[in-house]
């Protein structure tokens, strides 16, 4: 067999995706596309077995960093699979090289402007006068809202502050920073809050075949309160955020992160009958769900499956099976 | 020390937070009241209960939500009022407070003791017990179990923004009783380990709701979708005379540096906080309230209320 084995500038960009240099969800897929790209153009693979094995052991070492988002197995299958599918109608190294790298730069195209293409759809979902409130960061969801306050409807935010890292006050200081008004509240208090909501939109970290969403912890008791009082619920997700290995019957793994993001080491050491969990995520159900938006137009949850054949193309069981996710993880 | 000072002094500490939940509230500050009202260097008995009812405003406006406190000061300045309608000299009105005192603080330390009994017959070997907020009557339904040899496992959530989970922890560490903790995001994650749900109460209003420290009211509502019993811990005196007639129960807000810390504030300008400290439960989520007289279903509440002989039908409190 001969292979030409990573390229150095491949290789460095796993290393950074592994020692999180590289952070958010549409980064790090763009990083792992970019560098199956150079593994495209630097393959010296005399035939289409070698070139294949080029692209797969670079793939590999992508996938291997770490647990992660489903944004990066999703770019590396995104090349993958246009790639595999070329290979067997043609012989030609040269095409199969073009279409690798098309294929990438497609990617990394579509994934730039996806942020921008779904606040211009979601915003539009946003009437005058709405009091929103939304949960954890998700520049998706703060896109949506952004475009709505730009298009010069006057709306409010509620942002909860979203423990255990407060990333909803990353949230506030963005919606400050573009002159929208922000209330800031307690998680617990999203219930007591909700009749005055009008809408409620968060952003995704996956969405399953079933159009169930796996979101910041939290996620699925906004929903049931917002199901509650009859507030719309919109989530707001580029389509490599589905994740393609639940249509075969794979859960989505959920990261259980450091106790002392709870309480400090020290005063758990006086706690000695204490136990502490802190997983990252839960899961949304699809019914508490009313649209997911994405860069290619609004679907509700149960459309997921169609927006991930129609994206990822028909992909194989064993396709799914060689590059799964692994365990869902926090990349921000 | 002065009367004035005594009032004082247990303002701060309640305003510091050294008591937690409602019923430690009431105790300190009706001892404090009785301390005062011995100390009070008034000549006449009008006088006396002049004072006695601005101390007792002073000490209800620290927790308008806390209507045991409210029913305890009440219960207090109309006996005092009874005295001085029958004649009473002042030494006759600090004779009859501290004895209204005494009989109240031990109908509390009763009612804690009952509802942890009862309770504890609600808990069977071997449940996990979602415990939110923090609450006398829980810990001593819990500690009551614990006796009765049933091995009980408690959940708390941390309840943000005061913590009191970690205070809860502390108080489940000394009964010896293995403890999750998890943030308040967490619990509809871990409601299917769940068996009961079990928290205090600030007040029940007329027709059974409960209000509670915020978050009560989503954990009970997830607890109902999943079909775990919400079991809610309140002595009779929490039941408020005033939502009978169409007053709300005040929901207090907290101090919003708990919050955002003032210091970072200036990161955050023009951002408006909101710190309820209390929700309000709508009786459907609520399966039943636990008292030193039985368990009731929350709309019992009514009958409680209209039994109970301390009951004004005045004006309500506090009297301005």
């Amino acid at each position: 067999m001969h292979s030409t084995g990573i390229p150095r500038e491949a290789k460095q960009i796993a290393e950074d995706i592994r020692d999180m240099k590289i952070r958010g969800a549409g980064e790090l897929a763009r990083a792992a596309v970019r560098a199956l790209m150079i593994a495209c153009e630097r393959s010296h693979a005399k035939n289409t077995r070698d070139f294949l094995d080029d692209l797969r052991i670079a793939a590999r070492a992508l996938l291997e960093t770490r647990p992660t988002a489903v944004s990066l197995p999703n770019g590396i299958r995104y090349v993958m699979h246009r790639v595999n599918q070329a290979s067997r109608t043609t012989q030609g190294i040269e095409q199969l090289r073009s279409v690798g790298i098309k294929a990438a730069e497609e990617f990394i195209a579509n994934s730039n402007t996806a942020i921008e293409r779904i606040g211009e759809i979601g915003a539009r979902r946003i009437k005058d006068g709405d009091v929103l409130l939304t949960h954890c960061n998700s520049s998706a969801a703060i896109s949506v809202i952004k475009t709505a306050w730009q298009m010069g409807k006057r709306i409010h935010v509620y942002a909860t502050e979203t423990r255990p890292r407060f990333q909803g006050r990353i949230t506030a200081g963005i919606l400050l920073e573009a002159g929208i008004p922000v209330t800031m509240i307690v998680d617990s208090a999203a219930r007591y809050f909700m009749k005055d909501i009008d809408k409620v939109i968060v952003g995704a970290d996956a969405v399953s075949a079933n159009g169930a969403v796996v979101n910041k912890i939290g996620t699925s008791m906004i929903a049931l309160a917002a199901k509650e009082s009859n507030v719309r619920m919109f989530v707001a997700a580029e389509t490599y955020k589905f994740s393609p290995e639940t249509m075969i019957g794979e859960v989505v793994a959920i990261e259980e992160r450091s106790t002392d993001e709870v309480i400090s080491t020290a005063e758990l050491r006086k706690l000695p009958n204490v136990e502490v969990k802190n997983p990252s995520f839960d899961v949304t159900p699809a019914e508490y769900i009313d649209l997911i938006i994405t860069e290619k137009g609004i679907t509700p949850p149960q459309g997921a499956i169609l927006v991930l054949q129609e994206v990822m193309g028909a992909i194989a069981p064993e396709e799914l099976e060689e590059y799964k996710t692994f365990t869902l993880a926090e990349v921000d | 020390m002065s009367s004035s000072k005594i009032i004082t002094h247990v303002l701060e500490r309640i305003k510091s937070k050294e008591f937690r939940g409602p019923t430690r509230v009431t105790q300190a500050a009706l001892k404090a009241l009785n301390e005062a009202s011995q100390a009070s260097d008034c000549r006449s008995p009008r006088q006396f209960l002049e004072e006695q009812v601005s101390f007792g405003d002073l000490l209800v406006k620290t927790r308008p939500t806390a209507i045991l406190l409210a029913n305890g000061v009440r219960l207090v300045t109309e006996a005092t009022k009874k005295g001085v309608d029958r004649g009473l000299d002042v030494l006759g009105l600090q004779d009859l407070v501290s004895k209204t005192v005494d009989s109240f603080l031990a109908q509390i330390h009763e009612s804690v003791e009952q509802i942890g009994e009862i309770g504890a017959r609600r808990i069977r070997s071997g449940d996990t017990v979602l415990c939110y907020g923090h609450s006398t009557s829980v810990l001593s339904i819990i500690a009551k179990a614990q006796e009765q040899g049933k091995n009980v496992k408690v959940i708390v959530s941390e309840a943000r923004p005061e913590l009191e989970g970690r205070s809860m922890a502390k108080e489940f560490l000394r009964l010896n009783v293995p403890t999750t903790m998890i943030i308040d995001s967490a619990v509809l994650y871990f409601m299917k380990d769940v068996d009961r749900v079990l928290t205090g109460a600030d007040a029940v209003t007329a027709n059974g709701a409960v209000i509670n420290k915020i978050g009560t009211s989503t954990i009970a509502a997830i607890a109902h979708y999943s079909r775990v019993n919400v079991f809610v811990a309140a002595s009779i005196h929490k039941f408020s005379p005033e939502t009978m007639f169409g007053e709300l129960v005040e929901i207090e807000e907290l101090d919003p540096s708990l919050i955002i810390p003032a210091r970072e504030m200036s990161e955050f300008k023009g951002m408006h906080i909101r710190n309820p400290a209390f929700d309000v439960t709508p009786p459907e989520h609520v399966d039943l309230v636990i008292t030193e007289r039985g368990v009731i279903p929350p709309q019992g509440a009514i009958m409680v209320l209209r039994q109970r002989e301390n009951v004004s039908l005045g004006t309500g409190f506090p009297s301005s």
